[in-house]
């Protein structure tokens, strides 16, 4: 008999990235580098459990942007070419180690992962991955959650329909691509402000998610702290990051990631490799940048030049080890929990989903045996998705949240500071307008239907809070800004088009060819 | 992509590079006399989007400000101030040529020549509105534009020497306080950033001090609500049943839970929040306290 509960979620997000304009676009490597290093490792992952009869559960978000990038042709078609030219890279390594014993044996491994990548995506799933995960929520092993439409920092936004667009969007869309109705939602950035959780109640949404002093610091004091869900006063369930198991892997001093067997972030062939041997797997521009193919591990507090040599089967072993001190913990955990509450805890382990694979390449491996560990060995702590366990246990305490959020200082500093608040000054006339445009054409139809269909698009796209957080980060903050802009431009060229009415039939199509997302998009839905 | 404790280093980079690149990113500049020359073909493509100009993808930049220069009352929002940053270059990893020509030397460094900011957008709405968000428990952002009639409205009012020698100032106000705060804010300004307590009320007014001591307010801001940044001190509990899909929501008062005692505090123990001492007032130079309750 259990003794408590265990909900890993994995939240998968990238910003809609996608330019049919260029033959080939840097950002979006992103894309095709979380699709080979984590998405298609998860789904291989959850195959095999399945084969192997292997109860578990999983809960993700897989966020409406992704959805869309991933069912999209041609990124779909554009990932296929890149995975190819790796696959290609990836036997010359094999061949050029052939007598290096150091190297050798990871570029046997890179060469297996992925050609088996190509098989997964291109065979088994004819290049559709959403379908996969369809596949594991239909079998009850997989729960997927919804997020806001372009993972916009609800807090942040200044009108009350645009919050609420952003929910309805997202929920629509996953309508589309899940074939059902989302039973829960993850916030981006897990931002809650008391504003949204009526929203959520009106579109039936059962929960969300909020960082652990989103409950801890809530109204009144949580009797069992994050160890089990609370109802806002609308009904609708938040659940809390618990902070134990969170840090064993996310942090980079403490957690498993950081250990000297793993792979090497900072070490890749795209910035070792002779110049002319890759150049031809580089972009157009010929600048040295990650290829994904590296060959050193963390060894310690070395200087990267100094990094010893990537063994795969010591990392292996590692992460197996890892995962079993991971179970370990939670037994303990829950153990304690429960003879300290008086009853069963519910543990909730979220991370970013590209935290296993990409961040942490081994992380992937780690999962896998944590999920089988979990099943196999140890009969304390059950795996179950927030929707099972509200379904078990439908009496919660009343709690209303604090404003919070996951990110750095636990509110909304990332993305409001000296960096980026100059786009809110923008951002909240726009939304402003969208509203105005709704009320003030309610039955729209032809091209101006579809101009306000696009200007919704635009303005969706420019609250994206990737941007201010790139902005803040400062890895690529011109396209951050770019995208702002952008979006902010073509939102407000369209805007004054349709109030002084002089719409041009050619630029909206260019718009549509140009921000695809969201082909289902209802401009009503900013409508009082 | 959020990989937590890596954060605090890249932020710190950041900050240096932001107070070198600081100029220009705050207000909004003016520019007088509009000058195309200083946008890059892509941008012009998207501005002569805006007015329809045909076959503009073919047209070279020459071409495209020559027909553009037509256009210019149509484009006067989308071109009331152009942000040109202060400086050009970008970090190593984004370029975007479009038509790229390969480098001189075999290996680039990785340092573009240009970089594409994106299409320009206004630099006000013609609005006098002042706008208040929560940052965290201890600090409120504010950002206004008066680019409304309230200036005309004022001077109308009181005197078209109503700013002659006036001050102007954001007058904030909290629940907390007997008295509103006054800050001056230079006629420049049009964004703060305000340090004040968690768990208030605040309501801020942008506007001027006339010579004479009396405050004109010229927009007023929302009201918000910073949150606690501790536990609360409400012990009393209310109990909820929801059944599936919130068919059924009954509530009960006050459940007794046999929780061992020193279990919450055992448990809080654990749980700190972070200091809030902040690397990011946005230019400390305009940041005030509110003084406390």
């Amino acid at each position: 008999m259990e003794k408590g509960y265990l909900a890993l979620v994995l939240h998968a997000h990238l910003p809609f990235i996608r330019h049919p304009e260029h033959a080939e676009f840097l950002e979006e490597d992103w894309l095709f580098e979380a699709i080979t290093e984590t998405y298609i490792p998860i789904i291989d992952i959850c195959d095999a459990l399945l084969a192997d009869d292997i109860n578990f559960r999983l809960t993700m978000s897989i966020t409406p942007p992704l959805c869309e990038m991933l069912a999209d042709p041609l990124l779909q078609s554009r990932y296929k070419n890149h995975l190819h030219r790796l696959i290609d890279l990836a036997n010359l390594e094999v061949h050029r180690t052939r007598t290096d014993s150091r190297f050798h044996s990871s570029a046997l491994m890179y060469a297996e992962r992925f050609s088996r990548a190509r098989y997964v995506f291109e065979e088994r799933y004819s290049g559709n991955l959403i379908s996969a995960f369809r596949k594991f929520q239909d079998a009850d092993c997989l729960e997927i959650c919804t997020c806001p439409a372009t993972h916009a920092f609800l807090p942040l936004i200044s009108a009350p329909q645009a919050l609420g667009a952003q929910i309805r969007v997202a929920k629509r869309n996953y309508i589309k691509h899940f074939g059902r109705a989302p039973r829960g939602i993850w916030l981006a950035e897990c931002a809650y402000c008391p504003e949204v959780d009526e929203i959520l109640r009106d579109e039936g949404i059962r929960y969300f998610f909020v960082d652990s002093h989103g409950i801890v610091c809530g109204t009144p004091r949580p009797v069992y702290d994050v160890y089990a869900p609370v109802y806002c006063p609308s009904g609708v369930a938040a659940f809390a990051r618990d902070i134990e198991s969170s840090k064993q892997v996310w942090s980079s001093e403490e957690g498993y990631p950081g250990d000297s067997e793993y792979r090497e972030f900072y070490r890749d062939l795209g910035y070792d490799g002779h110049y002319d041997h890759v150049r031809p797997y580089l972009h157009g521009d010929g600048v040295r940048r990650n290829i994904g193919i590296k060959y050193h591990k963390i060894t310690g507090e070395v200087e990267l030049s100094q990094k010893d040599a990537y063994d795969p089967r010591a990392a292996w072993e590692k992460a197996a080890e890892h995962a079993g001190n991971f179970v370990f913990n939670r037994q303990h955990q829950v153990r304690w929990l429960k003879n300290v509450l008086g009853r069963e805890p519910i543990i909730v382990s979220p991370y970013d989903a590209e935290l296993f694979g990409h961040w942490w390449f081994e992380g992937p491996d780690f999962l896998n045996f944590v999920l089988r560990k979990f099943a196999c060995d140890q009969d304390d702590v059950r795996l179950i998705t927030p929707s099972e366990y509200l379904a078990k246990n439908p009496t919660h305490q009343v709690v209303r949240p604090s404003f919070s959020s996951w990110g750095d200082k636990g509110y909304a500093e990332v993305w409001l500071n000296g960096s980026n608040d100059w786009i809110y000054r923008h951002l909240h006339p726009a939304e402003n307008r969208m509203v105005e445009l709704a009320e003030r054409f309610p039955k729209a139809s032809g091209l101006l239907r579809r101009a306000l269909n696009q200007a919704a698009r635009e303005l969706m796209l420019a609250q994206s809070s990737d941007w201010a957080f790139i902005l803040t980060t400062g890895t690529c903050a011109s396209y951050a800004e770019k995208r702002t802009r952008d979006h902010l431009a073509r939102f407000n060229g369209i805007y004054l088009q349709i109030i002084e009415d002089r719409l041009e039939e050619d630029w909206i199509a260019e718009l549509e060819w140009l921000d695809s997302i969201f082909q289902e998009m209802d401009y009503r839905t900013y409508r009082k | 992509m959020h990989v937590e404790t890596k954060l605090s280093e890249v932020l710190l980079r950041r900050l240096r590079v932001d107070r070198r690149k600081k100029k220009g990113m705050g207000e909004g500049g003016q520019m007088d006399l509009f000058n195309f020359n200083r946008l890059k073909r892509p941008q012009l493509i998207e501005l002569a989007g805006q007015v329809n100009i045909k076959g503009r993808h073919r047209l070279r930049k020459r071409e495209l400000i020559r027909r553009l220069r037509k256009h210019l009352p149509a484009l006067k929002n989308a071109l009331e101030s152009l942000r040109q940053p202060a400086t050009v270059s970008v970090g190593t990893s984004t370029v975007f040529h479009t038509a790229a020509e390969p480098a001189v030397s075999p290996e680039p460094t990785g340092q573009p020549q240009f970089s594409d900011r994106g299409a320009p957008i206004p630099s006000h709405y013609g609005q006098d509105r002042i706008t208040m968000m929560v940052r965290d428990p201890h600090w409120v952002f504010c950002y206004w534009e008066l680019e409304g009639t309230a200036r005309e409205q004022a001077a109308a009012e009181h005197g078209h020497d109503v700013f002659d020698g006036a001050r102007w100032a954001l007058r904030v106000h909290s629940s907390g306080l007997e008295h509103p705060h006054d800050i001056d804010v230079g006629a420049d300004m049009n964004n703060w950033y305000l340090n004040v307590d968690d768990d208030g009320n605040y309501f801020a007014e942008i506007g001027v001090i006339t010579r004479t001591g009396e405050f004109i307010a010229l927009a007023r801001s929302n009201r918000v609500h910073t949150p606690r940044s501790g536990m609360s001190d409400v012990g009393d509990t209310e109990w909820m049943t929801v059944e599936g899909d919130f068919r059924s929501v009954t509530r009960r008062v006050s459940g007794h839970v046999t929780v061992q005692a020193g279990a919450a505090e055992r448990l809080t123990d654990r749980f700190r929040v972070h200091g809030l001492d902040s690397l990011f007032l946005g230019a400390s130079r305009r940041a005030s306290r509110i003084p406390p309750k």
